[in-house]
């Protein structure tokens, strides 16, 4: 998504069309989010920071870190996409970390390509280096591309939140959870 | 939106204002309205409302409304004898509004108690606990002003432990949260007194602007509705409705200058294309934070003032306060959703005085909360010894609409070592010295850490959760509550400005904000850094009406 289109969404419902977008009905976010994911999908799925060597590698790891077992992971929310446009636009000074550390990574593998060993074997790779600092950026920039803002080109179609049951639609009404909700149940009950 | 109000640099204005946060928005409205002309100076950007993003990437990694620590880098070691390392230590708003913009809008008066501390407790090995020259009493008309001035929601009269109030809330609490009702419950059975948390935030429409919409992006965020209180949405545009008051944003003041009679004449600061410019000023008053304003003072060297501004004494930058607080997480059996609605809607008050039988001198205050958004619970809301990555660590993703976490607000006890200083090599991206931050807790304050999250484990246990865990308490953070570092106090020798906020050393030299603290109450400084800034207007401006500045 354009930054530019999520702005002027946000400031068409902030220029207030009136009373009925501040206290009625909830404008529905979704719609724009799904429009946003289309465009950053639509946009290709080229790298601009990743080699087509590194690439495979740095998004073995990152299905490693939020596997695809029980529900869309990684790979599906474009966790790798996300960390190539922060590596190449907006961190840029991030870099060495990820090709140095893509390196050592090769160096823990026999033979040399992460991404062609086995589930078992990828994982006590990566035991073995979960104390750099290579891996703790991984982790943390996979977690941003799997649960940050899709405007960012991760969290595609939003599979992050929908997963861990997440939503961002601008607003939200009382009640919010379920003992919140049961608590003003019991005090109507006893008025 | 912006004013239209402009002053020359040439223009000797009444007041120039350092910094347009909790304290500077404050203190430009009240002057403004008062009369007097004023130039607000800001280091960061003027960002519209309607800008603010819902994206931890941009309010997180990009450090859209806070200080950048690749191009403010802090250094920070524990103590003296150490070579202190690149590391962030500290964030604070910059973005006019300041910190009052991404704050999370607790907003706690502080107790009688934090006034005199001291007096009723003795004096602590260690620590410089000092009594403030000023009461409850003589601030408590100024708490009112701040909450009716701002919108503030909350209940007077709920807690027990509540000092005396003049006048209620302006606006009711907002609604109970499921952490709100857990804590209710909870707290109850073990015997402690649970109220609504009282927010800057407005539950109803007021003074023209629109209630909550319970979007949930407040902590480290701005809220776009203009629902949060702070200065942006408040004090600063009636401050610029005056027409006598300009806010000049992206202006990094790095140089208070004095005149050889020892009376500050202006200041000079670079611009957004980083030129450097000198605003001529009849006083001025920096509110910049409890780390940039000391940085800025010792920043000033002159012949007369060798050591920095307002130094004479060394007082300036010492006693730093930071915001420790202890945080525990639990899991429940149904959705609490707590991402929906403000972060705290209950709080307890019950260990405001932590009894000293256990040893140690202590309070806090006590909240369960919303407090970490998607990607930041992922990547830090469970303990060390649980699942970091994958399988396991993804499943339990999963519990995030069934957790709540409850932290506590600690009274860091003010020790001579913990300090802000500059740093002798490292600079920022404009070739000026970075803060050198030297902090070590002290002891008493770290066994109220332990204690307090005991106090969580036995809350999250008897509010019915399924599972729970301990954060650590002595976690790398970078701490936002910044205080204590130009103290306030009667004796020159060990104080930097008296109770009119005035420097002892530099008569038209005022400080307000997070600084001026003698202590730290029991961490929600912001109410009261407001309401010290809506007294501190009243006495200037009876200073300068007198014609003593």
């Amino acid at each position: 998504m354009n930054e530019d289109s999520r702005r002027a969404f946000l400031s068409r419902l902030l220029a207030g069309t009136g009373a009925a977008v501040a206290f009625g009905a909830l404008p529905d976010f979704s719609p724009a989010y799904d429009y946003a994911a289309a465009q950053v999908n639509g946009g290709g799925n080229k790298f601009a920071f990743f080699t087509p060597q590194e690439a495979p590698q740095i998004a073995a790891v990152c299905e490693q870190i939020i596997p695809s077992d029980d529900g869309p992971g990684a790979r599906e929310a474009g966790a790798v996409y996300f960390i190539d446009y922060a590596l190449s636009q907006t961190e840029p000074h991030l870099q060495p970390v990820f090709r140095a550390g893509l390196k050592k990574l090769a160096a823990a593998c026999t033979p040399d390509k992460f991404n062609e060993l086995s589930a078992p074997q990828q994982i006590s790779v990566l035991k073995k280096l979960e104390q750099t600092e290579f891996f703790a950026r991984v982790r943390q920039y996979t977690i941003l591309g799997f649960l940050g803002d899709p405007a960012r080109h991760g969290n595609r179609d939003q599979v992050g939140w929908k997963y861990i049951g997440f939503e961002n639609p601008g607003m939200f009404t009382h009640p919010f959870g379920y003992y919140d909700a049961e608590f003003l149940s019991e005090r109507k009950q006893k008025q | 939106m912006s004013t239209s109000t402009k002053f020359k640099t040439t223009d000797a204005v009444d007041f120039l204002i350092v910094g347009s946060g909790a304290a500077g928005g404050v203190l430009a409205k009240e002057l403004a309205s008062n009369g007097f002309q004023v130039v607000v100076l800001e280091q960061g950007p003027r960002i519209d409302p309607g800008q603010f993003e819902h994206d931890e990437y941009w309010a997180f990694n990009l450090h859209a409304l806070s200080n950048n620590p690749l191009l403010q880098p802090t250094t920070f070691r524990e103590s003296e004898h150490e070579a202190a390392k690149i590391k962030p230590a500290i964030w604070y708003g910059r973005v006019v509004g300041g910190g009052s913009v991404h704050f999370t809008t607790n907003y706690w008066r502080f107790h009688e108690l934090d006034f005199v501390e001291r007096s009723r407790k003795g004096s602590i090995p260690g620590a410089d606990l000092q009594d403030w020259p000023i009461t409850y009493n003589d601030l408590e008309p100024y708490y009112t002003k701040a909450e009716w001035e701002l919108g503030v929601s909350g209940l007077a009269g709920a807690s027990p432990f509540d000092p005396p109030r003049s006048k209620p809330y302006p606006l009711p609490p907002l609604p109970i949260k499921s952490s709100g009702v857990l804590m209710e419950r909870g707290a109850r059975k073990l015997g402690w007194h649970p109220f609504p948390a009282p927010m800057a935030i407005i539950s109803e429409d007021y003074r023209g602007r629109r209630k909550c919409m319970h979007c949930g992006f407040c902590e480290a965020f701005g809220c776009e509705w203009g629902a949060k209180s702070s200065t942006l949405a408040t004090v600063v545009p009636v401050a610029e409705r005056t027409g006598r008051c300009e806010i000049r944003p992206n202006c990094y003041v790095y140089n208070v200058e004095v005149n050889a009679r020892g009376r500050v004449t202006g200041v000079v600061y670079f611009d957004k294309q980083k030129r450097s410019q000198r605003q001529k000023a009849k006083a001025v008053i920096v509110c910049a934070n409890g780390a940039e304003t000391p940085r800025l003072l010792l920043m000033s060297k002159s012949g007369r003032f060798p050591d920095g501004l307002a130094n004479s004494n060394g007082v300036v930058g010492k006693y730093l306060m930071f915001d420790s607080g202890a945080m525990s997480g639990g899991v429940f059996e149904h959705p609490l959703n707590e991402y929906k609605g403000a972060v705290v809607s209950r709080i307890v008050h019950d260990f405001y005085e932590i009894d000293p039988k256990h040893g140690f001198l202590g309070g806090a205050g006590l909240d369960t909360r919303f407090d970490l958004y998607p990607a930041g619970f992922a990547q830090s809301g469970f303990a060390p010894d649980m699942p970091q990555w994958g399988s396991e660590f993804k499943k339990n993703l999963r519990d995030f609409p069934r957790v709540m976490y409850t932290l506590s607000h600690h009274m860091a006890l003010a020790v001579e070592s913990n300090s802000i200083t500059l740093d002798p090599v490292t600079k920022d991206a404009w070739g000026l010295p970075a803060i050198r931050v030297t902090y070590k807790e002290h002891p008493d304050t770290l066994k109220s850490l332990r204690f307090m999250q005991d106090r969580e484990m036995e809350l999250l246990d008897a509010a019915g959760a399924q599972k729970s865990w301990r954060l650590p308490t002595e976690s790398d953070y970078a701490s936002s509550h910044l205080l204590g570092t130009c103290r306030m106090g009667n004796d020159p020798t060990k104080s930097v400005i008296n109770p009119d906020h005035r420097s002892h050393d530099v008569p038209n030299l005022f400080i307000c904000d997070g600084s001026s603290l003698v202590t730290s109450g029991r961490n929600q400084p912001t109410e009261t850094i407001q309401a010290l800034a809506f007294r501190a207007a009243d006495r200037i401006t009876m200073l300068a009406k007198k014609g003593e500045i």
